[in-house]
């Protein structure tokens, strides 16, 4: 619980003060103004920021992807479709799938010049964590919930490629992603 | 269809979190639109990854707000300065075949100049892609670092709470031995004489199969009690259910959630309270 209260001080604007919920926002950003590009920003930056950068863990590489992110929102908003899912999660999609895209070209320019640096770069994703609260709701996934989650959300790995990475049945694998994510719905909600 | 039986299969998580297959996904989009229980459950999931997301929430760099807006900006008018540039380019070939032993000249030095610059760049790219290795590999030792840090933590009070335990006069502590079948198996039960708390704790717990889960019975009066499941990660004390009185306490390993009864070929430990 007090992970909770952490969560909230620390994202007051989304949370608390919901100026816009996300269908006015939605149409705020079909106007494609300035003011719409502010309270995007504002509001949705850090977390689509943190998210590119927990996948590919370089400031350079986050910063482009970040840019990128923002322009396919820009582009893409008139196709969002509010029954097929929520705003912020379309917008988190779009992030994480940059990122993991952007990262495995790069791993895969990477091995074909070394083939050395990528268990380095494997190392680096799995673990940036640094404030207090992440830390506290964390600690309370158990680890093995915690190392399903993070391929699935964070490396864009399919049921059986953890399967096969953790060396475990897929039933297993199915079965840990149902009880991190019913744990997850359980302390973060 | 039974959508209680199709919510808990497992197929709302894997759709979340983008594993989905495109059938599986298209039907459960369909589902969506006839049982608003299964919105539901797509919606709270999506808020809790919405959340787990937002732990992870960092400032971007200074100056980006900018850059991207101008970009934003910009975006339309790529388009058109990208033809303008096009159409500008086109009338100059017919100047050139006036001047061209200048432009050989230009285009003589322009290529070494080319040449130098691509030199310089393999160069300095060469350098910072070896800081930038250097810069990872020190990421990783240290997150490694914080990690280990943050397992001995925990494991730190966890030893300090077991510790307090054992040395408080009012807790019995209960040896339970491992049956034949288990000889290694080392297992102390901590019972505090007024609460009634029992406290269960291993020493190398073989981890259970999958789906299968530790019980432990309290036997009073030659009957067994259920005591509780153990669900921690056979390293550290974990608290059972209160129990009154009892003179002796097993274990059995049963299916995940534990029994009403216990299955007594799965006996693993007991002792009796002295």
């Amino acid at each position: 619980m007090s992970g909770f209260c952490i969560f909230i001080h620390q994202h007051t604007a989304l949370h608390v003060h919901p100026i816009h919920i996300e269908s006015e926002l939605t149409d705020l950003l079909r106007s494609k103004d300035q003011k719409a590009y502010n309270y995007l920003y504002d509001h949705y930056g850090g977390a689509l920021y943190g998210v590119i950068f927990k996948i590919v863990n370089s400031e350079t590489m986050a910063k482009d992807i970040l840019q990128e992110v923002f322009v396919k929102i820009w582009k893409h908003i008139d196709k969002y479709d509010a029954t097929k899912g929520r705003l912020f999660t379309w917008m988190l999609n779009i992030a994480r799938n940059a990122a993991i895209d952007a990262l495995r070209s790069k791993e895969y320019k990477q091995e074909q010049r070394t083939g050395e640096l990528e268990h380095v770069v494997h190392a680096n994703v799995s673990m940036n964590i640094d404030h207090i609260g992440l830390n506290k709701i964390l600690d309370s996934l158990k680890t093995e919930q915690k190392t399903v989650i993070d391929m699935a959300y964070f490396k864009g790995y399919t049921q059986d490629e953890i399967a096969k990475a953790l060396d475990m049945p897929l039933g297993t694998v199915k079965s840990r992603i149902r009880s991190a994510l019913i744990h997850l719905k359980n302390i973060l909600q | 269809m039974d959508i209680q039986a199709y919510i808990s299969s497992g197929i709302i998580e894997t759709y979340v979190l983008g594993l989905a297959s495109e059938n599986e996904a298209r039907e459960l989009e369909h589902l969506c639109t006839q049982h608003p229980e299964v919105q539901a459950a797509v919606d709270a999931y999506q808020q809790s990854l919405e959340a787990y997301a937002l732990l992870h929430a960092a400032t971007p760099p200074e100056g980006m707000k900018e850059r991207i807006w101008q970009s934003l900006e910009t975006g339309q008018e790529d388009a058109g300065k990208h033809v303008a540039t096009v159409a500008a380019t086109s009338p100059r070939t017919v100047l050139t075949t006036r001047k061209s032993n200048l432009y050989k000249y230009l285009s003589a030095a322009s290529l070494l100049l080319l040449a130098g610059s691509i030199v310089l760049n393999m160069l300095l790219s060469g350098k910072l892609k070896d800081r930038s290795a250097e810069m990872r590999q020190l990421a990783a030792h240290q997150a490694n670092l914080e990690e280990q840090n943050r397992k001995f933590q925990s494991q730190l009070s966890a030893l300090q709470q077991d510790a307090s335990l054992m040395m408080d006069p009012s807790v019995r502590k209960i040896a339970l031995s491992g049956v034949p079948a288990h000889p290694d198996m080392k297992v102390m039960v901590l019972w505090h004489t007024q609460s009634k708390d029992v406290y269960l704790s291993f020493n190398n717990l073989p981890a259970p199969p999958p789906g299968k889960q530790y019980q432990l019975w309290a036997i009073v009066d030659g009957k067994p009690v259920d005591a509780g499941t153990y669900s921690s990660d056979g390293m550290s004390t974990q608290k059972m259910k209160v129990i009154e009185k009892a003179e002796m306490f097993a274990i059995t390993l049963e299916n995940m959630g534990g029994n009403p009864t216990p299955t007594l070929d799965q006996m693993f430990a007991a002792g009796k309270v002295i």
